[in-house]
Formats: C-alpha cells, structure tokens, sequence
C-alpha cells in the first residue's frame, strides 16, 4: 500500500448547467471540484453546457480556492454519443482527471485513453498527465473489477456509484458495506484510490456523517459532496484526529530508538505494519491534511 | 398550386424560425434569436442591473452578432444575473443552433 498523490477527501459535484454554482465552487475548501456533463444535465442540454463549461474553464475564478483544489470532469458514459465531445471540451483545461460514469468494459477505457493521448498530444501537453477516476456503477463492471483496473496507466481512482449500483442488483442500501469492502480489496493491489458516492440527503449532517464513517472504516479515502455543507464533515472523518497524528509521532520515534525491531508502546506490540500505518497517516497530515 | 404550397411552407418555416439557448436558472440568460424582417438585428434585453450593467451587456450581445456574421435577426435576452461568459457561451449555443437552420 500507498500514498497516494492526490488527497480526495470531498469531492463536491458541480452541474455543468449551473453557472452560479460553477462559478462559487472552489471558494467552499473542497479536495476537488467534479464538474458534471452527465446526469444533472438532460439530453436536450448536453450540448450547450459543453460549450458553458468550456467557457466557464477560461474564466480566472479557478485560483480562488482557500486550499489546493483539484478539478475533475465527470463526462457522459462510453455508450452514450457524447463522450467523444465531452473529452475535447476537456482536454485542453488540464484537469486532473476525468471521472468516467458506468464503466463496464475495459476496451472502451482502451478507447478512451487512445483518444486522450491523441488530445494531448494536439494541445502539447505531457502524455499521461490527464488520469481517471472509473465509477463503478454496474453487477457487470464489478465482474471485470481486475482488468478495468489494470487496462490503463492513468487510472488513479475507483468511484463507488452506489444508486445506480443498488437499482442494478437489488442490494439493499444496508449492506452497502459490502460491496465497499469488495471494491477496496480488489482495488489495492493496484494501488488505486476508492471513492464512496454522494449522501444524497445534504440536511442530514450526522446520517452523512455516519455513512462517511462506515466508508472510511472500510478503506475508502474519501467521498463525493453534493453541497458545500457536506465538506467539512468529510475532511474530519477522512482525516487523522490529532490524537492519531501524536500515536503516528510517538510510534515513529520510538521504532527509531529500536532499530527496527517490535516493540511494545502502551501495551500493544507494534511491529512492521503497523510502524508504516503511522508513517503513511504523518505523510500524508504534512503534506496535505488541514 | 403544389409550387404554392411548398411557398406557404417555406415563408410559414421562416416565420417560425426559433431557436434559444440558455434558461431562467440564478446566473444564466435565456436567449432567444428570431427570424426579422430586414438584415438588421435587433436586441431586446431585460435584466435586473439595467442601470449599472445594461449598456455593457447590450454590447457584448451587439458585438457578438457582428462577430458571427448574423442578419436579420430578433434577438431577446432575459438575464438573471449571468457573467460575461455566460453571455457568451449562451450565445455561441444560440449561435450555433441558428446556423444549423439556415
């Protein structure tokens, strides 16, 4: 396991079809920002939010961000005819990944990143720098888990997307945990980041609270937000508590004074794994964590 | 009178010639570019900040027209606050549609 280079804690969606929203989404401290082309935009509106969003992309309200905020754009699905132009409008903002919705089949992700390393390579931009996030939506993409992960180098991240999910199996939303536990299992060995989907319910602080909780307890590294509320709720779950961070301080220092080997701190053995829990968790609170 | 017909049917499509782009949403404009009489364009506008942001946002629609090489069209804008940019890309959407048309 890890680090990863990017800190996703919140990842606040954006309607492309929003200008007001668009326009005060990187004042509200998110980890990223993942404005939408798919489905808060209906078919008759695809078109014209393209090119809003492509607009909407040149404007300077992108350095407003209190903290270092990521952009992510979430274009429609590899079935859909608008994919193709969605990536265009894209690529020439540099975002840090796209968000890919109801993967099923590595061959399109094939597809998708040969047209995506045409695009860079039409607007000079280093091959590989855009990534992907997949979002796992379907029976049938969980079926091809291994080889969606491994069919591209950009692939960062996996996306639980657990409404459409849950209307494809039937699986009741209480044994959601589940099928975050599976995700994060085969995501692992891939070193990729897993992403929990969106509380709908943005005036219920403590139900999101308690499903962020169980997706944190599960290994997932942080969750989508639908509502500027939501985002300090996640980065306390998904960050360190300060009593964490001075365990990780104090089980660093004390491996130092005994050369490698286990040993024993308020009564519990730490030994090699546990040595580099505590080294990751004081990494990634310097490098990014408030 | 088969001549006639397709006459009536090609002056009633010009009529009707509409199309929009944009909505009523907090920050948009909804336009609206209709088929004139006469190669002149016109602008009507309406927007909460006509004292303060009217003339420049008649210019901007005003210019952008010229850019785009429109004749002979009505042009109703109906902001709700939009940016620059909004007018912008919602015009370029207008835009694009009315060309598909012609």
């Amino acid at each position: 396991m890890r680090i990863h280079p990017f800190l996703w804690r919140s990842m606040l969606y954006v309607p492309g079809n929003q200008p007001h929203m668009i326009q005060k989404c990187m004042r509200y401290g998110a980890d990223a920002v993942i404005i939408d082309l798919e489905d808060s935009v209906s078919v008759e509106e695809k078109e014209d939010t393209r090119i809003l969003v492509d607009h909407a992309l040149k404007q300077p309200m992108w350095d407003c961000s209190p903290i270092k905020t990521d952009l992510l754009i979430r274009i429609n699905g590899l079935h859909t005819p608008y994919w193709a132009e969605d990536l265009e409008m894209a690529v020439p903002h540099q975002p840090v990944a796209i968000k890919i919705p109801k993967v099923e089949s590595p061959d399109s992700i094939r597809t998708l990143d040969r047209g995506l390393e045409a695009l860079e390579k039409h607007h000079h931009l280093p091959l590989g720098q855009v990534k992907l996030v997949l979002t796992i939506e379907t029976a049938k993409a969980f079926l091809h888990l291994p080889e969606l992960c491994a069919c591209s180098s950009r692939i960062v991240g996996l996306g639980l997307g657990s409404e459409d999910l849950l209307t494809d199996t039937g699986i009741q939303r209480e044994h959601l945990s589940f099928l975050r536990l599976q995700l994060v299992m085969i995501a692992r060995p891939f070193d990729l980041m897993v992403l929990d989907s969106v509380f709908p319910d943005y005036h219920n602080p403590e139900g999101l609270r308690t499903e962020a909780q169980l997706a944190h307890s599960s290994g997932m590294n942080g969750k989508s937000a639908i509502h500027p509320d939501q985002i300090p709720i996640l980065h306390q779950v998904f960050s360190p508590s300060a009593h964490q961070i001075e365990w990780a301080k104090e089980i660093v220092r004390q491996s130092g004074h005994n050369k490698g080997n286990a040993f024993s701190y308020k009564g519990s053995m730490v030994d090699e794994p546990i040595l580099l829990r505590a080294r990751m968790m004081l990494q990634r609170w310097e490098e990014g964590y408030e | 009178m088969k001549n006639y017909d397709r006459m009536v049917d090609v002056l009633t499509e010009e009529k009707e010639r509409v199309t929009e782009a944009g909505s009523n949403r907090q920050g948009d404009v909804h336009l609206v570019f209709r088929k004139a009489i006469g190669p002149c364009c016109s602008l009507h506008l309406t927007t909460p900040y006509e004292r303060i942001f009217g003339q420049h946002l008649r210019s901007i629609i005003l210019n952008l027209a010229r850019e785009n090489g429109l004749e002979g069209v009505s042009i109703e804008a109906e902001d709700h606050g939009a940016w620059d940019y909004v007018f912008q890309a919602r015009f370029e959407a207008c835009c694009r549609k009315w060309l598909q048309k012609i």
